[in-house]
């Protein structure tokens, strides 16, 4: 760089650095304890992440700053740091405490959440081009009391199952004769529900007191509870918001499981049913949401030739 | 001379770009970028915290911050926000209606983001190989894409499963960072 240029950037770069100095400075001292203390907080959020882009800059410019003027410039950074600091104290004397600045975030992202909710409310006409499962997918809805599986005429295809809605149902998706890419489940209660091994993740939301029999490559299950699932994973199923779900090993009597595994392109020999990750829990120690099967608790799969009777099926493997 | 200028100067000569991919769980995040990277998908689990992968793209170097989106750990988001140059959304676009609208919140809130404002925003439409997919347009019509104003954005419909599109949006972005940062270029 040439001299006259480090100069001038030295110079333009001391104007800029002052100013923006300056301004910091004034929002500082015009903060007072009449703006309400979430504003406040913010307000405070917005002035460190100011300095510290000022700090960046500083790191950024020392390539052609002279010596004096870097070190000047981190000293009144420093200085700036302090004041934000002194006039945090002053302000929000309480702050120490952690839980108070806890509640705080809660209450922001609630205020973000109402915010997004109007926009979503204004916009109702939008929500047509959506449906409540996509078009082309297989949906089984707002049943009770039944034994339900596909009709015979889907063949060699690939479809995307959707369930939802569903009261004291049994619903069969192993002698069925088309593949499942996704699954959703979604509100179902007191259902008994077996699938074939599906090509990709399931999601399963709101559901109680169930028992699946399930493989795939990712499970994620939120806010559900009561469910045993007898489960083949090829990696860490996930629950979320959950309490009372046991899990077992996958298990279909079907003759030709290696080759349904295989369509799904699922590794036979790699299940991790029993690496389940609590996003809701923390600890070292093992989340209690969650735990595996007695081996002497296992229900044994058996399917009944007396279909439609519900009551059979949920005696039989439903929890008490 | 200004302080601007210089900045860009800088960041020329690192020529490095960070972006930041979000989206709901089960969106493929991912596998999108295990995918663009060449590894297997087939094991892929639900990301408990983040994966980082540096890729070469067009003498570009970039960062690309893969962060976990259960429900959960939506909040510690914000701890990414920082230096990202770009966005990338990533959607299922198979998803059902109630995730629909809530991936649409989740965006909605994370472009009123201060630290995030001028970032160029990629939103990927993935899942393209699923049967009830749907077609970029519809998500672009439902999330109302169309009256984002304070970012560059595009959609990219792309399948991280056969990767397709994949290097496609990536470019996008790159070019997009590229023109807005970059300027001596």
């Amino acid at each position: 760089m040439l001299m006259t240029d480090s100069k001038e950037a030295s110079a333009d770069f001391w104007n800029e650095f002052q100013t923006e100095k300056e301004s910091i400075l004034s929002t500082l001292t015009n903060l007072n304890s009449s703006i309400p203390a979430l504003k406040l907080k913010s307000e405070f959020n917005t002035i460190l992440s100011r300095i510290n882009n000022l700090e960046k800059s500083v790191i950024a410019a020392s390539i052609y700053l002279p010596p004096h003027d870097k070190e000047t410039c981190s000293q009144q950074i420093k200085q700036l740091n302090e004041e934000l600091n002194k006039r945090k104290v002053l302000l929000t004397p309480k702050s120490k405490f952690s839980f108070k600045s806890r509640n705080k975030i809660k209450k922001n992202t609630e205020v973000v959440n109402n915010i997004s909710n109007v926009s979503a409310n204004i916009n109702n006409d939008s929500k047509e081009i959506v449906n409540n499962v996509p078009k082309n997918a297989l949906q089984f809805s707002n049943k009770s009391n039944t034994y339900i599986t596909p009709q015979e005429d889907i063949q060699n295809t690939t479809k995307d199952v959707y369930l939802n809605d569903l009261e004291s149902c049994v619903i069969d998706l192993v002698n069925i004769k088309f593949d499942i890419a996704i699954l959703q489940m979604n509100r179902i209660k007191n259902c008994i529900v077996f699938v074939k091994p599906i090509k990709s993740s399931m999601i399963i939301d709101n559901c109680n007191d169930c028992y699946f029999v399930l493989a795939c490559h990712q499970f994620r299950m939120h806010d559900s509870k009561n469910i045993e699932v007898y489960l083949h994973c090829s990696s860490h199923p996930i629950i979320e918001d959950c309490t009372g779900i046991h899990f077992s090993k996958y298990q279909l009597p079907v003759s030709n499981i290696e080759e349904v595994f295989k369509i799904a392109n699922i590794d036979i020999n790699n299940n991790q049913y029993d690496l389940v990750e609590d996003f809701k829990w923390l600890k070292q120690q093992k989340s209690p949401n969650w735990d595996i099967i007695n081996e002497s608790d296992i229900k044994p799969l058996i399917f009944f030739e007396d279909k439609n009777n519900i009551e059979l099926w949920k005696k039989t493997y439903l929890l008490q | 001379m200004g302080l601007l200028t210089i900045l860009k100067k800088n960041k020329l000569k690192e020529k490095e770009i960070r972006l930041l991919m979000l989206g709901l769980d089960n969106a493929g995040k991912t596998t999108i970028l295990k995918k663009i990277n060449g590894e297997d998908i087939s094991t892929i689990s639900p990301t408990l915290g983040f994966n980082i992968k540096t890729m070469e793209l067009d003498g570009y170097k970039l960062n690309i911050w893969d962060v976990g989106g259960q429900k959960s750990i939506r909040s510690y988001w914000r701890n990414y926000f920082e230096q990202t140059d770009g966005l990338i959304w990533v959607i299922d676009s198979a998803d059902r209606k109630d995730r629909f609208e809530l991936c649409k919140k989740e965006l909605l809130s994370l472009l009123k983001e201060e630290r995030i404002a001028g970032a160029s925003l990629l939103i990927f439409a993935n899942k393209q190989d699923l049967p009830s997919a749907l077609s970029k347009d519809q998500i672009q019509e439902f999330l109302e894409l169309d009256t984002i104003e304070s970012c560059h954005w595009n959609i990219q419909s792309c399948s991280a499963y056969t990767g397709e599109n994949l290097v496609k949006g990536m470019k996008w972005i790159t070019n997009d960072i590229r023109s807005r940062i970059f300027l001596l270029d």
